[in-house]
C-alpha cells in the first residue's frame, strides 16, 4: 500500500508510464474544467437572460444585476483558470486555479440562488469532479474558498448563503465539516485511484512488452516469411527445370525463370503459356509437332483434377533443329493458399539420358570384358557386382560370387588379412593401390594375378573396385625372360670364363705330363731297386753306386722336390675351376620360387669370378664386406644376376671411361654394411656416371645406354624386379657424371618366419615391400 | 567564451523568468482583486433593500381611518380573518419567489385568510404586460384576488412601492405587519418575513413588524424616501 516505495521501486518504464499517464490525465482534467468553466459561465448567462434578463422600475427596465455579475463575474472568474490551462497545462498552479474557480463558481450560484440548499450541491460535484485531477493538493484551495465564502457571508448576510436572516455561530463550520467529510473520502479515493493508475501503467507497460515482443515475432515471422517465398522463388528459379503452377481451372499463376526463358527461346505454343494464360487451352490448341504430349499432358491434368488420378509424370523426346532433347515432366498437386493447384514441371533430362545410354554400354563392355572385375562393399566386405570375365576365369556364376567375399577366391588369406592389407585404401591414406596375388579357382586350382584397386561410391555404398589381370602367362614369359637373361650374360661370360677356366686347366695340363713323366722314371728307379734287392749276392758297395746311378740318371732328387709342387698347383688350379663352375652352376639354374638362405659375401665374390673376365683388363675389385652381415633369406639364382649385372654395368662404365689404351685401371667397390633390419649392399664404379636424364629412365624396360648388340636393356629393369618385387627390398643409384655411380641394394635381414616355406605368404611380403614403395613415392 | 555566453544566456533566462513571475503575479492580483469586488458589488445590491415602509400608512394604523378610499373599504375583512395584500411588478423576476412563499403560506390558512393581489400596471398597459411567469404563478395560488393596480395607486396608498411586498390586515382593520417575504433577491427559502405572515395567520404573534423587500419598484409613483 506504500505507493511512493512502489513507485520507486518500480522499473523506469512504469514509472515513466505512470508518471506520463499521471500528466496526461492533469492535461485532459485540465482541457475538460475549461470546457466546463467555460460551459458554466454561458450556462450562468443563460439562465440570467432567461429567469432575470432585466430589472424594473415602474414601466421602465435596465439589464439584472444578476446578467452583469453571470457575465462579468464569471468571465472573470473563469478567465484565470483558462489562460493558465492554455500556456501551462498540466502544472500544479493551473490545477489550483481550476479549482479555486471551480469554487468561485459554486460561491457565486449559491449566492445567486440566495442561499439555496441545492446550490450546495454544486460545491460537492466540484470536489467529485476534482478528483479527476489525482492530486489532493487541489482540494486544499477548493476548501479554503468555499470556507471564508461561507464564513464571510455567513456572519455578514447569512441569507445568501444558508437561506436564512440570522445563523448560529457553527453554521460555516459545519458546511465546512461536511466539505472536508468529503474531502477526506475524495482524498483516500484518490489514493485508490493513484493505485489503480499505478496498476495500469504495470499493466500498459506490461502490455506495451507483450505488444513488443508480438510485434517483433510478428515482424521477423513476416521478414521470415517474405524471406522464405524470396527464397523459394530464387530456389524456383534457380533450380534447372521449368516450372508452373496452375490453378483449379488451368490457369498459370506461376512461371519460374527457366520457364520463362525456355518460352522465349521456343516458339509455337509455348509462347502463350506465361502467368494468366490457361494452361489446358493452349495444350488443346497445340497443332505443332507435340501435339499428342500436348494432348496427353492436359489429359493428365484433367484427370488428376477429377480425382482420378494422384500425380503423374512421364518422359518424352521433344527434339530441336540441332539436337536430341529429352524431357521429364511430372504433374503435381500441391496446396496453394488453401487452394488446390497443380505443379507443371519439366526437366531436360537430355544428359541424363545420354548418360544412361553411355552407362549401359559401357557397363555392357565392363560386363562383357575378358578381364576380370569385382566391385565389393566396403563394410560388407561382400561381392556387389561382377562381370563376366571373372565368372569365366573362376569358374563360378554370377550368383554364386555375389553371395561370396573376396577372401573366398584368395587362398591363404581370411578377411581381416584383407581388410588389413587393403586397409590404407579404405582409409584414404592412397587412391589406388596396385599389387600382384593369386586367386583360386573353384576347381581349387590356382592363378597369379595382377590386381588394380580403387574406392569408390556405388548407389550410396562405399565399394572398392577391383581390376584384375590374369598374369599366369605374363608370369611364364618373365621367367623365360629372366631365364634367357641369365643365359645371355653367361654367353657373354663365356670367354671370360673360358679363359678362367683355360688357364687353370692348362696348369693342371702341364702338371700331369711332368707327373706322368716323373711317375715313369720313378717307376724305372723303383723297378731297379726291385731288381737289386731280388739279387741276394749283390755286393752293397755295387748297389750303393748302381742306386746312385739310377738317382743321377732320372734325376731323382728333382722328382722328388717337383712332384709335391706340381700336385699341389694341380690341385689349386682343379679348385679354381670348380669355383668358377660352380658360379656359373648357381648363375645358370633356372632358379626356384623358394627362397634359401645364402651367405650374400659368397654370392657377391662368385659374382666377381664370373665377371673377372670382364673387369680385369680395366679395373680392381676391392671387397669391403661387414662381418656382421651372415646370410640372407635370397633366391640365390635371381639375387647372383643381380650382382652381376652390376659389376658387369661398372665394368663397361669404367672401361668406357679409360678408352681402348688404358694407362691405369679404374676401381670397382663391392661394399656390405648392415643398417638396422636392412642388408645395404653397394656396388661403386669410377666410371663414366651417369646424367639426371638416364638416371630417371634406367630402371624402365628396354632402357639402355650402350650400343646396339651391347645391351637389351632389360638387365637394370630385371634388377628392379628382382630386388624390388620378389624380395621386398630396395634398389638406388648415386651417381656423378664423370665421377662414377653407386647402386645400392637394400634387403631385409629377416623375413617372416614362413617366408622360407609358404610362397604365397613370400608374395604377400613382397606385395607389403611394393606397397611400400609405392607410399614411398606417393609421399 | 562558453561561460560568458552561459551566464550571458542564464542571466536573460532570469530576467525574463522575473518578467513572467510580475506579469503573471499581477494578473493574479487583479484577477483576485476583481473577483472580490465582483462578490462585493454583488453581496451590496442584493442585501440592499428596495424600499422602506411608507410614511403615508405607517405601521399600526387602521385601515378605518381611509372611508374615503374605495379600495380601502373592500380590505376589511371579515371577523377573525386575516386579509394579505402583496404587490406585484408582473415584470420583475425576483418577485417570483415572493409570490412562491405567499403561496405557501396562504395554503397553511386557506379557511382564515384572504389575499388580494395589486398587479403593477401602467395606464398604457396591454395584455402583454400581463403575460408573464408571474401572473401565470399567480394564477395558481387558490383564493387569491388578483387586482390591477393602474400605476400602483393602491399598493402606494398601502406604502408598498416595490414589487413582493406585503401588508398583512387585522379583522379590525388594522396593519399587523408589512414588509417583503422573502430573505434577499434570491431567497426562495423561508425568511423572517414569511415567518412573521405566517404567525400571524396562525393567530399568533408576530415576530416582526416590517422586513425589507426585495423587488422591482414600482417607477417614481411612490417617492423613495
Amino acid at each position: 500500500m506504500n505507493l511512493l516505495r512502489d513507485i520507486k521501486l518500480a522499473s523506469p518504464n512504469i514509472q515513466s508510464a505512470y508518471n506520463t499517464s499521471l500528466f496526461e490525465g492533469r492535461v485532459t482534467a485540465d482541457r475538460n474544467f475549461a470546457v466546463l468553466l467555460v460551459a458554466q459561465w454561458v450556462f450562468g448567462i443563460l439562465c440570467s437572460l432567461y429567469i432575470s434578463p432585466v430589472a424594473w422600475e415602474g414601466t421602465r427596465s435596465y439589464p439584472h444585476i444578476h446578467l452583469w455579475s453571470s457575465i462579468f463575474l464569471g468571465g472573470m472568474i473563469i478567465a484565470l483558470p483558462l489562460a493558465l490551462v492554455y500556456v501551462a497545462s498540466g502544472k500544479l498552479v493551473t490545477r489550483l486555479a481550476v479549482a479555486t474557480s471551480q469554487l468561485l463558481f459554486s460561491a457565486l450560484l449559491i449566492h445567486l440562488m440566495g442561499g439555496r440548499i441545492e446550490a450546495h450541491f454544486h460545491v460537492f460535484v466540484s470536489l467529485a469532479l476534482l478528483l479527476s485531477y489525482r492530486d489532493s493538493w487541489v482540494y486544499l484551495p477548493a476548501v479554503a474558498v468555499i470556507f471564508v465564502d461561507h464564513l464571510i457571508r455567513g456572519f455578514i448576510w447569512p441569507q445568501s448563503v444558508f437561506g436564512e436572516l440570522a445563523i448560529l455561530p457553527w453554521r460555516p463550520f459545519e458546511h465546512a465539516a461536511w466539505v472536508v467529510f468529503e474531502v477526506i473520502a475524495l482524498v483516500v479515493q484518490n489514493r485508490y485511484s493513484h493505485l489503480q493508475l499505478f496498476s495500469l501503467a504495470t499493466l500498459q507497460c506490461n502490455l506495451a512488452e507483450q505488444c513488443d515482443y508480438l510485434e517483433r515475432c510478428v515482424e521477423e515471422r513476416t521478414k521470415e516469411l517474405y524471406e522464405a517465398k524470396v527464397f523459394q522463388g530464387r530456389v524456383l528459379d534457380s533450380i534447372e527445370a521449368e516450372i508452373c503452377i496452375l490453378d483449379s481451372e488451368g490457369n498459370i499463376v506461376f512461371v519460374n525463370e527457366p520457364w520463362q526463358k525456355f518460352a522465349a527461346e521456343n516458339d509455337g505454343d509455348l509462347q502463350r503459356c506465361g502467368c494468366g494464360d490457361n494452361y489446358l487451352e493452349a495444350c488443346d490448341s497445340d497443332d505443332g509437332p507435340g501435339r499428342e504430349q500436348s494432348l496427353e499432358v492436359a489429359r493428365a491434368i484433367r484427370e488428376i483434377q477429377s480425382g482420378h488420378r494422384r500425380r503423374y509424370a512421364w518422359e518424352y523426346s521433344c527434339n530441336s533443329e540441332s539436337q536430341e532433347r529429352w524431357f521429364h515432366a511430372s504433374i503435381t498437386p500441391v496446396t496453394l493458399d488453401a487452394s488446390e493447384a497443380l505443379a507443371v514441371v519439366h526437366v531436360d533430362v537430355t544428359a541424363v539420358h545420354q548418360a544412361r545410354s553411355r552407362a549401359a554400354a559401357l557397363s555392357k563392355l565392363v560386363t562383357d570384358s575378358p578381364y576380370e572385375v569385382f566391385i565389393f562393399g566396403v563394410d560388407s566386405f561382400r561381392f556387389i557386382e561382377t562381370n563376366k570375365g571373372a565368372c569365366r576365369n573362376l569358374g563360378y556364376t554370377r550368383e554364386e560370387l555375389l553371395s561370396m567375399s573376396p577372401a573366398d577366391i584368395k587362398p591363404h588369406f581370411d578377411e581381416l588379412q584383407l581388410r588389413e592389407l587393403l586397409s590404407d585404401l579404405i582409409e584414404g591414406a592412397v587412391d589406388c593401390l596396385s599389387f600382384e596375388t593369386v586367386h583360386q579357382r573353384k576347381d581349387g586350382s590356382t592363378y597369379n594375378c595382377a590386381l588394380s584397386l580403387n574406392c569408390s561410391v556405388l548407389e550410396g555404398t562405399r565399394v572398392v573396385v577391383a581390376f584384375v589381370t590374369d598374369i599366369t602367362e605374363t608370369k611364364h614369359l618373365q621367367q623365360q625372360l629372366t631365364q634367357a637373361k641369365k643365359l645371355e650374360s653367361i654367353g657373354q661370360l663365356a670367354a671370360g670364363v673360358a679363359h678362367e677356366i683355360n688357364t687353370p686347366m692348362q696348369c693342371v695340363f702341364g702338371n700331369v705330363e711332368f707327373l706322368e713323366a716323373s711317375f715313369g722314371k720313378l717307376m724305372h728307379v723303383t723297378d731297379k731297386m726291385v731288381g737289386l734287392l731280388s739279387q741276394s749276392d749283390v755286393d752293397l758297395e755295387a748297389e750303393r753306386e748302381c742306386l746312385s746311378e739310377l738317382c743321377e740318371q732320372y734325376r731323382y732328387d728333382y722328382l722328388r722336390k717337383q712332384t709335391p709342387m706340381a700336385l699341389q698347383e694341380s690341385r689349386d688350379a682343379s679348385k679354381q675351376v670348380i669355383s668358377v663352375i660352380r658360379a656359373m652352376k648357381i648363375m645358370a639354374h633356372p632358379g626356384s620360387a623358394q627362397k634359401v638362405v645364402s651367405d650374400i659375401h659368397e654370392i657377391l665374390s662368385n659374382a666377381a669370378t664370373l665377371t673377372r673376365g670382364r673387369w680385369k683388363t680395366v679395373a680392381n675389385v676391392d671387397f669391403d664386406f661387414d662381418p656382421e652381415l651372415g646370410s640372407l633369406e635370397v633366391l640365390p639364382a635371381e639375387i647372383s644376376q643381380v650382382f652381376l649385372n652390376m659389376i658387369v654395368n661398372a665394368a663397361d662404365s669404367i672401361s668406357e671411361k679409360l678408352g681402348k689404351d688404358p694407362t691405369e685401371l679404374g676401381q670397382i667397390f663391392i661394399r656390405t654394411r648392415v643398417a638396422g633390419d636392412w642388408a645395404r649392399i653397394e656396388v661403386s664404379d669410377t666410371g663414366t656416371g651417369m646424367s639426371q636424364t638416364v638416371l630417371e629412365k634406367l630402371f624402365d624396360p628396354f632402357f639402355t645406354t650402350k650400343e646396339v648388340g651391347k645391351g637389351t636393356g632389360q638387365g637394370l629393369s630385371i634388377c628392379h624386379n628382382v630386388v624390388v618385387n620378389q624380395h621386398g627390398g630396395k634398389l638406388s643409384v648415386e651417381s656423378k657424371l664423370d665421377v662414377g655411380s653407386t647402386f645400392i641394394v637394400s634387403l631385409p635381414r629377416f623375413l617372416s618366419p614362413t617366408a622360407a616355406f609358404d610362397t604365397a605368404s613370400e608374395r604377400s611380403a613382397a606385395l607389403l615391400g611394393s606397397l611400400q614403395d609405392l607410399v614411398g613415392q606417393e609421399n | 567564451m562558453t561561460n560568458i555566453h552561459s551566464k550571458v544566456a542564464r542571466r536573460r533566462l532570469g530576467a525574463d523568468e522575473l518578467k513572467h513571475r510580475i506579469v503573471w503575479g499581477t494578473g493574479l492580483m487583479l484577477w483576485f482583486v476583481g473577483v472580490l469586488a465582483g462578490f462585493g458589488i454583488l453581496l451590496v445590491h442584493d442585501t440592499t433593500a428596495s424600499s422602506e415602509p411608507s410614511s403615508d400608512v405607517g405601521l399600526f394604523c387602521n385601515l378605518r381611518e381611509y372611508p374615503d378610499s374605495e379600495f380601502v373599504g373592500t380590505l376589511h375583512p371579515k371577523p377573525g380573518n386575516i386579509e394579505v395584500v402583496m404587490a406585484l411588478h408582473p415584470q420583475c423576476p425576483c418577485s417570483l419567489n415572493s409570490l412562491n412563499e405567499l403561496g405557501r403560506l396562504l395554503a397553511t390558512t386557506p379557511e382564515t385568510s384572504h389575499c388580494t393581489l395589486l398587479v403593477y400596471a401602467p395606464e398604457d398597459a396591454s395584455e402583454d404586460w400581463f403575460d408573464t411567469a408571474n401572473m401565470r404563478v399567480a394564477e395558481k395560488i387558490a383564493g387569491l384576488q388578483v387586482v390591477r393596480d393602474v400605476q400602483a395607486e393602491h399598493a402606494s396608498l398601502l406604502g408598498l412601492s416595490a414589487s413582493g411586498a406585503c401588508v398583512v390586515i387585522g379583522d379590525s382593520g388594522e396593519i399587523l405587519f408589512r414588509g417583503g417575504v422573502t430573505a434577499g433577491r434570491s431567497c426562495a427559502a423561508e425568511s423572517p418575513g414569511s415567518r412573521t405572515v405566517a404567525s400571524i395567520l396562525r393567530g399568533e404573534p408576530s415576530v416582526f413588524i416590517t422586513t425589507p423587500v426585495f423587488g422591482c419598484k414600482f417607477s417614481n409613483t411612490v417617492p423613495q424616501s
